[in-house]
């Protein structure tokens, strides 16, 4: 077997404040039978109350990349244990990294863009943020990590939802929407779902991109005034591909401080392929997706989270890059 | 000039393979050759082919040195366990540290004493296996540790730089030598003047030792992971290109001078590099398994035997036997050959 044909591993990312449930959630994806083999990174090992050869201890040792990259932190630690990881006999279906209740999730995502040994044997695949729906309306309210975390997610677990009446939830929804249209919303009681649901779900999170709505955020969505929202945008005509890379180039340059998280699904002109790209913060990575069909209404469509985004600015930049 | 790709000549040797990576290789003085592997096993492997499997480590072992006595062999795992292992296959646990990956161990024979870290703490054991003295001082977690060759320091590399100590006093009265970043390795001159280390950002950067004044090598293509030493004239070998580059210590040392580089034309990646016991010769490793002997010359015209083909899987150990006589290499793909220099090519 050539090494380095190996497919990369999937990487789950689970954040969330102390208390929301995520030690829950290992706990079940570590004794449930489910015939995989998942590799899970934690940052308090005491707290797993499961001796598992696969569970390993890590210190969130973030650092700055000396790369000119003024927001390019990195995860110093996870290089080298998903190194270790890797010399095991036999591979994993996924690795799946704890964060702790206050961190910011932007080091552990950039360390799978930035690190070439990283990313030459894993892949991000999602970050799933566990929420405490009882809680979290006082969490986004008192910090300011509860919005990033939210802001970063790909699938948000709205846990204790038993505890929350029906609609309570509802109103909750709409707030989590607000900061954040994309993720898939799951609401659990103790953490409660199977784990194919949050593990190795990219090609569905691709999906999920194409059926946002631009005009999903609605005059409503900013009442509750978070700091961090979210502009869609959508585009019929093909885009040029020099120019989009110019414009996304500059924008995450120039703002990428303020943008945490970028997605998109592109139709360029030329291309019989989607191209789809993700980004965190400054940082970018684009790939050809599949094809379109041959009857299918081709279009592009683009997600930014992030503060003060200016929205009219986005949408200008994007419309200057038709081909 | 033209010339066709060099016929690829392999040795007599041993051939084996196992269904999990080789993570490290080293021989003992009386030339048996003790191989680390993803499945926590350790193979002790005898110059007339016998092979014995040893279970050291629950997970995979991580590293793997020759022990004080020039006998034994220590491998740490990522079962947080730091194990020695006897000729005849006997296992002594020496440590447990649960939930921690114990990837970083020294062992100097002068000094009597190894070193092993785990997270931010290293600890030093002497021969019998007692914790002499162990400290946590480091700012990050320790991703180096080299004993300087008389073995009465201890370089320990971290986020920032590396720290210095005299092992006689250990845990007291730090040196720090600072450079700002990821310092993923640290290897200390044979004549005890420098301290390297390799950088996140594929560079090395070092110190002399007397007066902490900074060195830095830059250009590499990958991050440095394999350094080794020739020690006259004082010599750093690297991977991390695509040739091995080596860096002459001699005279007014490597700064603003270009480095030597041998073993072009493979055209692949540098991943494993060890100079030979007596003589100017490096046994370079590459990303698709080939191996090849360089001679470590300025001259032009370098001359290299290449010993393995490329299989696709990348070289993960190489180690001289102290007489020079024997190269052992093995892959990620779990491929181990042991080759007879001593004896013609085929």
């Amino acid at each position: 077997m050539s090494a380095t044909a190996r497919p990369q591993i999937p990487v789950t990312v689970l954040t969330g404040y102390l208390g929301a449930g995520k030690t829950t959630l290992l706990n079940r994806l570590l004794t449930e039978e489910h015939g995989k083999r998942y590799a899970v990174i934690v940052n308090e090992f005491g707290e797993i109350g499961i001796d598992n050869e696969l569970v390993v201890d890590a210190d969130e040792e973030v650092f700055e990349m000396n790369n000119g990259c003024i927001c390019c932190t990195v995860r110093g630690d996870l290089i080298r244990i998903i190194g270790n990881l890797l010399k095991r006999k036999g591979t994993f279906d996924a690795i799946l990294i704890e964060t702790t209740g206050l961190a910011d999730p932007a080091p552990v995502a950039q360390t799978f863009f930035v690190d070439d040994e990283v990313r030459s044997v894993a892949k991000l695949d999602s970050i799933v943020t566990v929420v405490d729906a009882k809680n979290v309306v006082a969490r986004l309210d008192d910090s300011h990590e509860a919005a990033e975390q939210i802001a970063f997610a790909d699938i948000i677990l709205l846990n204790k939802s038993d505890l929350v009446p029906a609609v309570e939830l509802a109103a909750l929804e709409a707030r989590l929407r607000a900061i954040n249209p994309t993720a898939i919303i799951h609401r659990t009681e103790r953490c409660a779902i199977a784990p194919t649901e949050i593990l190795d779900r990219r090609a569905f999170d691709l999906d999920r991109i194409l059926a946002i709505e631009p005009d999903f955020l609605g005059e409503d969505a900013h009442e509750h005034d978070d700091a961090v929202t979210s502009v869609a945008l959508r585009e019929t005509r093909p885009i040029d591909v020099n120019r989009f890379n110019q414009w996304i180039g500059t924008l995450l340059r120039e703002k990428g401080v303020s943008i945490l998280r970028s997605k998109g699904i592109l139709d360029l002109k030329g291309s019989p392929n989607r191209f789809i790209f993700q980004g965190v913060h400054m940082l970018m990575e684009g790939d050809d997706g599949k094809p379109w069909g041959r009857s299918e209404v081709r279009d592009s469509k683009l997600v930014f989270i992030g503060r003060d985004l200016d929205a009219d600015e986005l949408k200008a930049g994007f419309a200057a890059c038709v081909a | 000039m033209s010339l066709a790709e060099p016929r690829v000549r392999v040795p007599p040797g041993i051939e084996s393979k196992f269904d999990a990576g080789i993570t490290g290789a080293v021989f003992s003085d009386s030339g048996l050759l003790a191989a680390a592997l993803g499945d926590g096993t350790v193979q002790l492997i005898g110059p007339n082919g016998s092979v014995e499997t040893v279970q050291a480590h629950d997970g995979a072992a991580l590293c793997l040195a020759l022990d004080i006595d020039g006998r034994c062999f220590v491998t740490g795992g990522d079962d947080g366990k730091l194990v020695r292992t006897s000729p005849d296959g006997s296992i002594t646990e020496l440590m447990h540290t649960p939930g921690r990956q114990i990837d970083r161990l020294a062992v100097t024979r002068p000094g009597k004493a190894r070193a092993v870290a785990a997270g931010k703490e290293v600890r030093l054991l002497d021969a019998s296996g007692n914790v002499q003295a162990r400290t946590s001082h480091h700012p990050s977690t320790v991703s180096g540790l080299a004993f300087n060759p008389r073995g009465k320091r201890l370089a320990v590399a971290h986020y920032g730089g590396v720290t210095l100590w005299w092992t006689a006093t250990f845990g007291q009265n730090p040196g720090r030598l600072t450079w700002r970043g990821s310092h993923i390795g640290v290897s200390w001159s044979p004549d005890g003047t420098h301290v390297m280390t390799a950088m996140q950002e594929c560079e090395l950067h070092g110190w002399r030792v007397a007066d902490g004044s900074d060195l830095a090598m830059r250009g590499y293509a990958a991050k440095v992971r394999s350094m080794d030493w020739l020690s006259k004239p004082s010599t750093l070998v690297t991977s991390g290109a695509d040739c091995v580059v080596a860096w002459s210590f001699s005279g007014s040392g490597p700064q603003g001078k270009p480095p030597i580089e041998v073993g072009q034309g493979i055209g692949r990646l540098v991943v494993q590099v060890a100079v030979h016991p007596a003589r100017p010769l490096i046994a370079a490793g590459f990303d698709d398994g080939r191996v090849a002997i360089c001679e470590l010359t300025t001259d032009r015209e370098s001359r290299d035997v290449r010993l393995r083909p490329g299989d696709g899987c990348r070289v993960s150990a190489l180690a001289w036997s102290q007489n020079g006589k024997w190269l052992a290499v093995g892959t990620d793909g779990g491929a181990l050959s042991l080759f007879d220099l001593a004896k013609p090519a085929s």
